[in-house]
């Protein structure tokens, strides 16, 4: 790893390690969607920590089996974060279905297209396209609901801002990663700079909103 | 594909896509700010309707006492005042003391029924209550209470006195008169006081009694027509505040805003 790249990792994961420590901090303050980010977050900050060190001891395989099982469960969280987002209660079942769902999701492409052995872009590109849909449609429901008054207070359309943004930008990355990955120059450079960007802006959005966090904000149910 | 051309357009793509959510983000934004002008003005002009409902309400009440008021003046009591008139001349014609003594007493019975349906017209008639000073009207009505049912009252004024514009002054009287004659047919009351606290903000009104009180829970659910006027101005006026509790009487206190 080139010292150009290792900085830009440090960067990355200050600003995640930044997220979680915010969201750890307020935690008890927190209501069950976001404690669910607090949670992906220490997910997050310990994945990737261990992904860099065995980047190091140049173990690409450890890393990508990393991936590989660190994307089924972020995706069951942030379905979880959504779920509790828009139906506060009753949502065992919905829970269990999304766990499924995403298992299936995971293991169908490790037995059959991506192996262990592989970076697993068929997964995370499925994964941005479950939730742009399910941002975008977040926002509309937020836009139909008259209970919010404030909307630039409110932090549920906050984090829906947000990962619109991360999982709009990333879709293309995980369809080209490869090919990038391949090559070298300063194209090659910027694209992955751009990707580091948009990665701490994200990071540094979510400490915010959760820092700023305040139940009053919420509806009574959403509480 | 060569690296350097993805590369190109994964950077173009994200670029994109980052204007794309922005300008989401800003339409979102500026729709919520007009739907929030939108519903606010929705209540506003909600607000300004039941405001002007309840005006008419209350302008068709007045109307109506101001007809009882004339009926009672013109009518009533003109014939009992001819009645009383005849029966005094008849009993000065009369030699038989015994019934002479009992036409007497008729003519006086009628005389204090006349001076009762007098006082009665004088209440009812909203005109009358405007043209006089606040502290009047209500000693007015104390005292034809104190007379008519044998009911202690008492009226303290205390800060510097002004008078509210005629409009308000008659919804005040009512909300007054309305408490009053709760404490007297509900509460049973024989005792009651009333104090107006002139401050420079507003007018505060209290009106206690010694009466049995009631459960404002049951109250609040099942408001009656006259507990419903008095919320009803009141809310017009400032605010009201009830407080009472079984066998211990009750407390209304009203808030007048007169700056407004």
């Amino acid at each position: 790893m080139s010292p150009y790249y290792r900085i830009l990792f440090i960067l990355c994961y200050l600003s995640i390690l930044t997220a979680t420590i915010t969201a750890i901090a307020c935690y008890k303050r927190l209501n069950n969607a976001f404690r669910v980010i607090a949670l992906l977050l220490l997910l997050t900050s310990v994945s990737e920590l261990v992904c860099f060190v065995a980047v190091c001891y140049e173990r690409y395989v450890l890393r990508y089996t990393i991936y590989h099982f660190y994307s089924i469960i972020q995706a069951f969280l942030i379905s979880s974060y959504f779920i509790y987002a828009i139906k506060p209660l009753y949502n065992r079942k919905l829970l269990l279905a999304a766990a499924l769902c995403w298992v299936t999701v995971g293991s169908v492409n490790i037995l059959f297209f991506q192996p262990l052995k592989e970076l697993n872009t068929n997964m995370l590109m499925v994964e941005s396209l479950v939730f742009i849909t399910i941002s975008l449609y977040f926002i509309y429901i937020t836009l139909k609901n008259n209970v919010v008054q404030n909307i630039f207070r409110y932090p549920y359309f906050w984090m829906a801002v947000i990962w619109l943004v991360t999982w709009s930008t990333s879709i293309s990355f995980w369809a080209f990663v490869k090919i990038i990955y391949k090559g070298q120059g300063d194209f090659i450079k910027i694209a992955i700079t751009v990707q580091a960007i948009i990665e701490i802006l994200s990071y540094l959005g979510i400490a915010a909103t959760v820092y700023l966090f305040n139940k009053q904000m919420l509806n009574n149910e959403e509480r | 594909m060569k690296s350097a051309e993805a590369a190109i357009i994964y950077t173009i793509g994200t670029l994109a896509f980052l204007v794309f959510v922005t300008f989401l983000v800003l339409i979102v934004i500026e729709y919520r700010k007009r739907q929030l002008r939108h519903i606010t003005e929705q209540l506003q002009l909600k607000h300004q309707y039941q405001s002007e409902l309840l005006q008419t309400e209350l302008e068709v009440q007045e109307q109506s006492f101001k007809y009882l008021s004339e009926e009672i003046h013109d009518n009533i009591a003109q014939t009992l005042s001819l009645a009383k008139i005849r029966m005094y001349k008849l009993s000065e014609k009369i030699a038989d003391s015994q019934l002479k003594e009992n036409l007497e007493i008729s003519t006086e019975l009628v005389g204090n029924a006349l001076n009762d349906l007098r006082n009665l017209s004088h209440i009812l008639n909203g005109g009358l209550i405007a043209k006089l000073l606040l502290k009047e009207s209500i000693e007015k009505e104390l005292n034809y209470i104190s007379d008519a049912k044998e009911i202690h009252t008492q009226l303290t004024v205390t800060g510097c006195v002004y008078e509210p514009d005629p409009e308000k002054k008659l919804m005040i009287f009512r909300i007054i008169q309305e408490a009053v004659n709760n404490a007297i047919k509900h509460g049973l009351a024989n005792e009651i006081n009333i104090t107006l606290n002139y401050q420079p903000a507003g007018l505060n009104i209290k009106i206690e009694d010694n009466g049995t009180g009631f459960d404002l829970n049951n109250i609040e659910n099942n408001k009656g027509l006259g507990l419903h006027n008095m919320h009803v101005r009141a809310k017009m006026l400032g605010g009201i505040h009830i407080q009472s509790e079984k066998d211990k009487g009750t407390v209304v206190t009203l808030n007048v805003n007169t700056n407004e």
